[in-house]
């Protein structure tokens, strides 16, 4: 898994000045996989996102805007998707801006963001991606996780000589700002099993239950095998054994931990 | 007169075992821990809050109806709370605990269902029958802030070491010369008091040759075992009292 991960998002970045434009060229080498593992489903999004140097990244919102930033702080140039033709991974990119554009984002870092945009409802199908079943692929509608890749350094400086390899290495994905944890509302011990009712599910998440016989040995691995879908409308029920070595149970989101581990 | 009916009551208190089990904050953790009852009580710590509670950051308590898992107990078992001066009974009855009525007198309990137990509260269970038997108690891990326990100015709670696993030093507690803590040891009970010069609970105990009461300072700090519990009297007077029971945990 992680030798999977580290080869996740090897991309490509080079800057080349054309007259007055500033050609910014991005790929991924791929595959690209979710938190959850899977490979990055055809038309999953990517997002060029710029970071002023020494602010942290706040991530994205569910509805695919940035969190907590103005645009002096971070801005998405643009967001991009994979195509039919380059299955798990984005392909060759160009983002072309004005010099003078450019050279605002001196002092920046620009990074290559994978997000996931899966649809709960159709996961149990073949899959698909908001982008997928839009009618527009301009901007995702719901992003249940991202992917940063490592940071690249980004100078107008001698940019048209720019051609410059990175490596993007994979993180956690991160839930989007704005999603309310999950609230255990009951649990009830019956034959030997635990019987959990949780609400205040997100339907662009996945929920697990972890256990282990303290807080602190809980199994995420194990969690993250039998996820459910979150839904707003309804609270999920998990049906967990009991016995010594699971008596404490958390639920967690999106199988993250799996990826953690 | 007070202090000697509490000890006759604790004397009665029944042996204590817990499978052994980490209790630390973790949001949106749920536990069920295993406890073996003995006739004719037991005591029984307040680990959990109400399951779905986190939602109320301030919640810090959960019922005798939520906590104690239903199938695994028998007709007439019995749920003891300490309330205001007086003990608070529920019966298990007819599938339910039901309020055991204590007279014309008293007032009577609220229904299990609303009554709330206190994070590191103490509860007698009593059995029965005389045979031991195992109960399961379940609920919510309360958030790392709320991992406390509170006692107001003139009120006598009984506590118990909500961290299973763990021992509790009593010197984390830092009292008054007016309060009292008596330490629930298995028939007998040890009384406690301050000495806020030292910053120490000492032995207070009776010397039947001199017919007084004197102190004892013990080289080693008095420890409340793991499931140990002990009456906390707060003096009136004072403002209230707060155990924190995760940074003893953690001063370990």
């Amino acid at each position: 898994m992680r030798k999977n991960l580290v080869a996740l998002v090897v991309a490509a970045l080079s800057l080349v000045a054309v007259a007055d434009k500033v050609t910014l060229k991005f790929a991924t080498k791929g595959p690209d996989r979710y938190a959850d593992g899977a490979v990055v489903l055809e038309g999953e999004y990517y997002a060029l996102v710029w970071v002023k140097d020494g602010v942290t990244f706040k991530g994205f919102n569910a509805d695919g805007t940035l969190a907590g930033h103005d645009a002096a702080e971070a801005r998405i140039l643009t967001f991009r998707t994979s195509g039919r033709d380059t299955p798990g991974r984005l392909g060759p990119n160009n983002y072309q801006l004005d010099t003078s554009e450019a050279e605002r984002l001196n002092g920046g870092t620009v990074k290559l963001f994978v997000l996931d945009t899966r649809l709960a409802s159709k996961r149990e199908l073949a899959g698909a991606t908001a982008a997928g079943l839009a009618d527009s692929v301009n901007f995702p509608r719901a992003v249940n996780g991202y992917g940063e890749a490592t940071s690249v350094a980004f100078s107008m400086m001698g940019a048209s000589a720019a051609a410059s390899s990175i490596t993007f290495a994979a993180t956690v994905s991160q839930i989007p700002q704005g999603v309310k944890k999950p609230v255990i509302k009951s649990i009830v011990v019956k034959g030997g099993f635990a019987y959990l009712t949780v609400a205040e599910t997100d339907p662009c998440l996945q929920y697990t239950v972890a256990a282990g016989d303290s807080p602190a040995t809980m199994a995420q691995a194990k969690a993250a095998e039998n996820p459910q879908n979150g839904d707003r409308a309804r609270e999920l029920l998990f049906v967990v054994p009991v016995d010594d070595a699971r008596r404490f149970f958390q639920v967690n989101r999106n199988g993250l931990e799996r990826l953690a581990k | 007169m007070k202090l000697k009916m509490w000890v006759m009551l604790l004397a009665a208190g029944g042996g204590f075992a817990l499978q052994a089990a980490r209790v630390v904050q973790s949001e949106n953790t749920v536990g069920v821990l295993r406890l073996k009852t003995a006739a004719p009580r037991t005591m029984v710590p307040v680990p959990f809050v109400a399951v779905g509670s986190h939602a109320t950051e301030t919640e810090s308590a959960i019922t005798v109806d939520r906590m104690v898992q239903k199938e695994n107990v028998a007709w007439l078992d019995s749920v003891e709370s300490w309330k205001g001066g007086k003990y608070d009974i529920w019966s298990f009855d007819n599938g339910a605990w039901t309020v055991s009525k204590s007279g014309a007198v008293d007032a009577e309990p609220p229904p299990a269902r609303e009554a709330p137990l206190a994070f590191g509260e103490g509860v007698w269970f009593s059995p029965n029958s005389e045979n031991a038997g195992e109960i399961l108690v379940m609920g919510q891990l309360p958030k790392a802030a709320s991992l406390t326990t509170t006692i107001q100015p003139g009120e006598q709670k009984l506590l118990a070491n909500p961290l299973p696993e763990q021992t509790f030093e009593l010197n984390r507690i830092e009292g008054s010369a007016r309060d009292t803590i008596l330490v629930v040891a298995g028939e007998t009970t040890k009384t406690y008091k301050y000495d806020e010069t030292q910053k120490k609970w000492f032995l207070y105990s009776y010397d039947s040759e001199s017919k007084k009461w004197g102190r004892t300072y013990s080289k080693e700090n008095p420890i409340l075992p793991r499931g140990g519990a002990f009456w906390y009297t707060r003096a009136t007077g004072l403002g209230p009292l707060t155990v924190n029971w995760l940074a003893a945990a953690a001063g370990e």
